[in-house]
């Protein structure tokens, strides 16, 4: 049954999952988005600036398990649809961000586990992810997820418009097959 | 074809933008080794959407 379920969302349903998919990206981004305007734009101390649902519902933003879970879909996406980007170049940077996505997925694990153990790394006062250490929170999830949007979206961009040379692209994400309908009679 | 390329440029755009925002903040609101880390990780996600312009527009092999 998953072995069916992943052959129809790499198949015909995969532009329908690639949309979905993108559309949790969006969100999650324009939260994001809206918190560094909040900090660098409006000027917002950084505990107040949560983005727009985190300012009516703070705990979305406190909630370690929402970060972890957002990774997560974000991992297991881009794991699952990775079978139907079946050129070259969409397929590369599709792998690039996934293999980002992973380690991204690690801290938040770090994350998550300091918070379900009670026990925070290295004698901090907070949950602390290795980068962490270094980089507050805001401008290194702006970074994770700048380094995992961008080649995610080249990729999608290489596999809506694959090379002509190709061929007739096998999905109906391609918009070349749409546009000749001929070429497939 | 133009149209979603577009697009996506526009939104690499608002994160370079956002970026260099944060770039400026960093410097005036945090302490020196948060605001060289964070300018570094900020840096480093600015060449990652220059990069991405770069391949989105750039020539691509047949």
């Amino acid at each position: 049954m998953l072995k069916t379920l992943h052959e129809t969302l790499n198949g015909a349903r995969h532009e329908t999952a690639l949309r979905v998919f993108m559309a949790i990206v969006l969100a999650h981004w324009a939260e994001h988005l809206l918190q560094a305007l909040q900090i660098y734009v409006l000027g917002w101390p950084v505990p107040q600036a949560r983005g727009a649902l985190g300012y009516f519902f703070p705990v979305l933003v406190s909630s370690e398990l929402l970060h972890y879970g957002y990774a997560l879909v974000m991992l297991a996406g881009l794991w699952v649809l990775r079978a139907g980007f079946t050129g070259v170049d969409d397929r590369r940077w599709w792998t690039i961000a996934l293999s980002i996505q992973f380690f991204h997925h690690v801290e938040h694990f770090l994350l998550q586990g300091q918070y379900l153990l009670g026990q925070n790394l290295f004698g901090r006062p907070v949950p602390t992810s290795i980068a962490q250490l270094w980089v507050p929170r805001v401008e290194l999830h702006l970074f994770y997820n700048t380094i995992v949007f961008i080649p995610m979206v080249i990729a999608m961009y290489f596999h809506m418009f694959p090379p002509a040379k190709a061929g007739r692209p096998a999905c109906t994400c391609a918009w070349h097959r749409r546009l000749s309908p001929a070429v497939s009679a | 074809m133009n149209g979603v390329r577009i697009g996506i440029s526009l939104f690499i755009v608002v994160l370079i933008g956002l970026s260099t925002a944060g770039w400026i903040w960093t410097g005036a609101h945090q302490s020196a080794a948060q605001s060289t880390a964070s300018r570094t990780v900020l840096a480093l996600g600015i060449m990652t959407g220059l990069v991405g312009l770069r391949f989105l527009w750039g020539r691509r092999k047949a």
